[in-house]
């Protein structure tokens, strides 16, 4: 290697040296804290015994269970067959509260690819669980909206 | 060494190089899926291939940049580097898997051509959180295309050295977007902290080899020589020189190497025509000084490589004072012959 070649190498891996730190620490602080927190919580690895409400769409069946001493609720998502957006995510929703969109909706888990998935949701007495988006994230669409 | 362009100049230690890379890659894929699968038997094929091949790639790449520095540490890397364009083009194979899986599974799937949706699916281009990474990507696979299609000889000639090596300087910049691509793209959303293990131990491995050889080359390049006379700066004794081998010593602009060989000292400009690799980090083979990154070859009393070829460095005039090798650093036009010193 020639000199000022050896020179633009050193110069090139200061620069690095303090743009990929930067690059990775900037890229980590804007991880989403929910999906983080949410998806390094297992989720249930069984359904539980009692079916509260189903919808069956062709893809899909969406089912919220429950405990029998009503301890916990959980959400049920069998995928019949692989979605056509890899990386899904479901967002609960309150359209009684005023929340209609992923704005403010709770983040549940995702989902990507055909199997079972089990989704702890949070216990709530007043039993108004009224819908789920599933939500592409990578292209920021709504896929699909579940109703109960 | 060829005379003529062969698509592979293929020899014995290349052979082995490329099976200990094919298997590890083989390997690779075939433990990363079986792990995936133990863990998530749903996975479907083509995540498992584009999550593999995503690992790989950076893996290989990590490797790749490491080896410059590791042979500038330490010579006995030096097997890594003789075929490491293969390895260049192994990893830029399996990036272009992941990219065009990754085209098929996020982009094909609607009424728009997928490279337009590449590039219009996500426009937040002002937000950090939101970024499309997979443009990153998209940029730095065609980095690296490009150095791979211009990786063989052919070009190196053909695009002249400066330029060729300018266009393959350009990893760094691909290294930079694959860190990017990786750490706005998986791990927004990715669960495992091992892929932010690997990639931050990765990232400061390759930083730190390259900042600790390129710091101890600068130092080298600026000892001072303090005696000079008439045009000469003496630079070691003669005992410093081990036979069949050289000292490199860079009085003025450039490397000088000077080799003892057969009862004589020769000097000769220290950097290969072929890819600039350290003439003086090699040694005399058959008579000829070896390069240590490709074996490319040149007579030490001319600096001309052997007929057929026609590579030439320049040369440099020494004398000896006592046991005092002094050395002249004004170079002699490239092939210039000159008589060396006897010992």
């Amino acid at each position: 290697m020639i000199k000022p070649l050896r020179k633009r190498h050193v110069q090139i891996w200061c620069t690095l040296a303090v743009l990929i730190p930067l690059g990775i620490i900037s890229a980590w602080l804007v991880v989403p804290a929910p999906v983080k927190e949410r998806l390094l919580n297992p989720a249930p690895s069984r359904a539980f015994p009692l079916l509260i409400k189903s919808v069956s769409k062709d893809a899909y069946t969406v089912s919220l269970r429950r405990m029998e001493d009503s301890s916990a609720l959980q959400l049920e998502w069998i995928n019949h067959s692989a979605l056509t957006a890899p990386s899904a995510i479901i967002y609960e929703i309150w359209p009684q509260k005023g929340i209609n969109g992923v704005d403010g909706a709770a983040l549940i888990g995702r989902i990507d690819a055909q199997g079972t998935y089990h989704f702890s949701l949070e216990k709530d007495s007043s039993n108004i669980h009224a819908g789920f988006i599933l939500y592409d994230i990578i292209h920021h669409r709504e896929i699909d909206r579940i109703n109960f | 060494m060829s005379v003529s362009y062969q698509a592979v100049g293929w020899n014995r230690q290349k052979k082995i190089y490329d099976r200990i890379v094919f298997g590890f890659c083989i390997l690779y894929i075939i433990i990363f899926a079986g792990i995936t699968l133990l863990v998530n038997p749903d996975v479907t094929f083509e995540t498992l291939l584009i999550r593999s091949t995503s690992t790989l790639a950076v893996i290989l790449l990590t490797i790749i940049l490491s080896i410059g520095p590791l042979c500038r540490l330490n010579p006995r890397f030096l097997p890594l580097l003789y075929n490491r364009r293969h390895l260049g083009v192994t990893m830029f194979s399996i990036a272009l898997i992941h990219g065009a899986f990754g085209l098929l599974q996020f982009h094909s799937l609607g009424n728009t051509n997928p490279l337009n949706s590449l590039f219009t699916s996500n426009t937040n281009y002002g937000s950090l959180a939101d970024f499309p990474f997979q443009a990153l990507g998209f940029f730095a696979l065609i980095i690296l295309a490009l150095m791979a299609i211009t990786s063989h000889d052919f070009w190196l000639h053909n695009l002249s050295p400066k330029i060729w090596k300018t266009l393959h300087m350009f990893v760094y910049l691909a290294y930079f977007l694959i860190i990017m691509h990786v750490m706005l793209g998986v791990i927004q959303y990715e669960t495992n902290p091992l892929f932010v293990l690997i990639l931050i131990i990765g990232s400061f491995t390759i930083i730190t080899l390259h900042v600790a050889a390129g710091t101890r080359e600068l130092r080298k390049d600026n000892i001072k020589y303090g005696l000079e006379k008439q045009g000469f700066v003496k630079v070691c004794e003669v005992e410093d020189i081990r036979d069949n081998r050289a000292k490199i010593f860079c009085p003025r602009d450039e490397r000088i190497a000077i080799f003892k060989t057969e009862g004589r000292l020769f000097a000769i400009h220290n950097v290969c025509k072929h890819q600039n690799g350290p003439l003086g980090e090699g040694r005399i083979l058959d008579g000829c000084i070896t390069c240590p990154w490709h074996g490319y070859q040149y007579l030490p009393k001319n600096g001309q490589s052997p007929p057929p070829f026609k590579e030439k460095v320049s040369t440099y005039d020494i004398r000896l004072n006592g046991k005092e090798v002094w050395l002249n650093p004004t170079p002699y036009p490239e092939g210039t012959e000159r008589p060396g010193v006897a010992i």
